[in-house]
C-alpha cells in the first residue's frame, strides 16, 4: 500500500502517561490553532522536521513488547488526516489500541469528510482547545478540564484513564532528558 | 496535547557533580574521586584509568584523559548529574511515583 508521508516532531517508544497502560507516543508536528499557554510551541510550526511514512512508523522492532496501544499527540494530528487515517489504521492491524488528541471538536470532525475517516479507528479520543485558565489538576491524560474523553469504541472505560503520574521522564545513557505528560515541570537541568 | 521536550544536560553545576560522582562510588562504577575546591577541578579514578574534571571558560567542566576512557565516562556522568539535579529541583507539588532503569535509560514517573 502507498502510505502517506507523515510530518513528525517525535516519537516516544514507551509512556505510561498519555493515556491508559504503556504506549508509544507520535507527536506530530504542524498546528495553527495558537492555544494560549500550549505545552508544545516546538510544534506548532509546519517546517519539515521528520518526514516518514505512517504505515513505516509501526514497523516490526518500534513496538516495546509491553506496548499496548499508540498515543497520537501533537500539533494537531487532523492537519495530516491522509498519513494519520493510514498511521490509525496500520495500529488497528497490529492489535494496537489508539488515543488521539486534537484541538478540533467531534462534532468538526464529523463533518469533515477526510476527518471522519480517522474516527473509524479510534479508540479514545481527547478533543478541543486547551485553555490555560481550566488545567487538569486529577491524574487525567488531558491537559484542561473543558477537553471531552470521547470512548468512540468498547477498548476503553473512564476507569481506564487514571494515570499513574502527571509526568514522565526519561533520562538516556548519554545525559539526554526527554519529559512528556501533563501539567508543568521543573526546567532545571 | 501533552507536553513533549528534550534537553541536553550540560555538567554546570559543581554540587550536581559531586552527587553524581558519589553515586556511582556507591554503585562501584568509580573507584574513588578526589575533589579540589579550590581549583575546581575533580580526579576520578575508574579502576586505575584517571579521568580528569575542570571547567572552562564556557562555564561548564569538561572532561580530560584517555579519550576511550573518558568518552563512555561522560555519557554516564552526564545521565547521573541530570538525575541528581531533577531530584533535587522537584517543585514541592511534585514526587516521585516510580522510577526504573531498562536498557541503560532512567524513567521516572512522577505524581503532582
Amino acid at each position: 500500500m502507498d502510505s502517506a508521508l507523515l510530518n513528525i516532531h517525535a516519537i516516544l517508544p514507551r509512556s505510561r502517561v498519555n493515556g491508559p497502560g504503556v504506549r508509544l507516543v507520535v507527536f506530530f508536528q504542524g498546528c495553527k490553532r495558537g492555544c494560549k499557554g500550549c505545552f508544545n510551541p516546538d510544534t506548532h510550526a509546519f517546517e519539515e522536521k521528520d518526514l516518514l511514512p505512517a504505515a513505516s512508523l509501526l514497523e516490526e522492532g518500534r513496538i516495546a513488547p509491553d506496548v499496548e496501544g499508540i498515543t497520537v499527540s501533537g500539533g494537531e494530528p487532523f492537519l495530516q488526516p491522509r498519513g494519520l487515517r493510514d498511521l490509525l489504521a496500520s495500529a488497528r492491524a497490529l492489535g494496537l489500541s489508539t488515543l488521539v488528541y486534537t484541538g478540533f471538536t467531534l462534532e468538526e470532525l464529523r463533518a469533515g469528510p477526510s476527518e471522519a475517516v480517522c474516527l473509524d479507528f479510534i479508540d479514545l479520543l481527547v478533543d478541543g482547545p486547551y485553555m490555560a485558565e481550566s488545567p487538569e489538576e486529577k491524574p487525567l491524560p488531558r491537559g484542561s478540564t473543558n477537553q471531552r474523553f470521547h470512548f468512540l469504541t468498547a477498548r476503553y472505560s473512564p476507569g481506564d484513564l487514571l494515570m499513574p503520574g502527571r509526568s514522565e521522564l526519561f533520562i538516556s545513557g548519554d545525559g539526554t532528558v526527554r519529559e512528556t505528560g501533563f501539567g508543568s515541570l521543573t526546567r532545571a537541568v | 496535547m501533552s507536553f513533549y521536550t528534550v534537553i541536553k544536560t550540560e555538567l554546570s553545576a559543581r554540587k550536581y557533580l559531586i552527587c553524581a560522582l558519589e553515586e556511582l562510588k556507591k554503585k562501584g562504577e568509580i573507584t574513588n574521586y578526589v575533589a579540589n575546591e579550590r581549583k575546581d577541578t575533580v580526579e576520578v579514578d575508574r579502576d586505575g584509568d584517571i579521568i580528569n574534571i575542570s571547567k572552562e571558560k564556557a562555564g561548564n567542566y569538561q572532561l580530560g584523559g584517555d579519550n576511550r576512557v573518558v568518552n563512555a565516562f561522560s555519557n554516564r556522568l552526564k545521565q547521573m548529574y541530570a538525575y541528581e539535579s531533577i531530584k533535587d529541583n522537584l517543585p514541592l507539588d511534585f514526587e516521585i511515583s516510580s522510577e526504573t532503569e531498562t536498557a541503560g535509560e532512567i524513567q521516572i514517573v512522577l505524581k503532582g
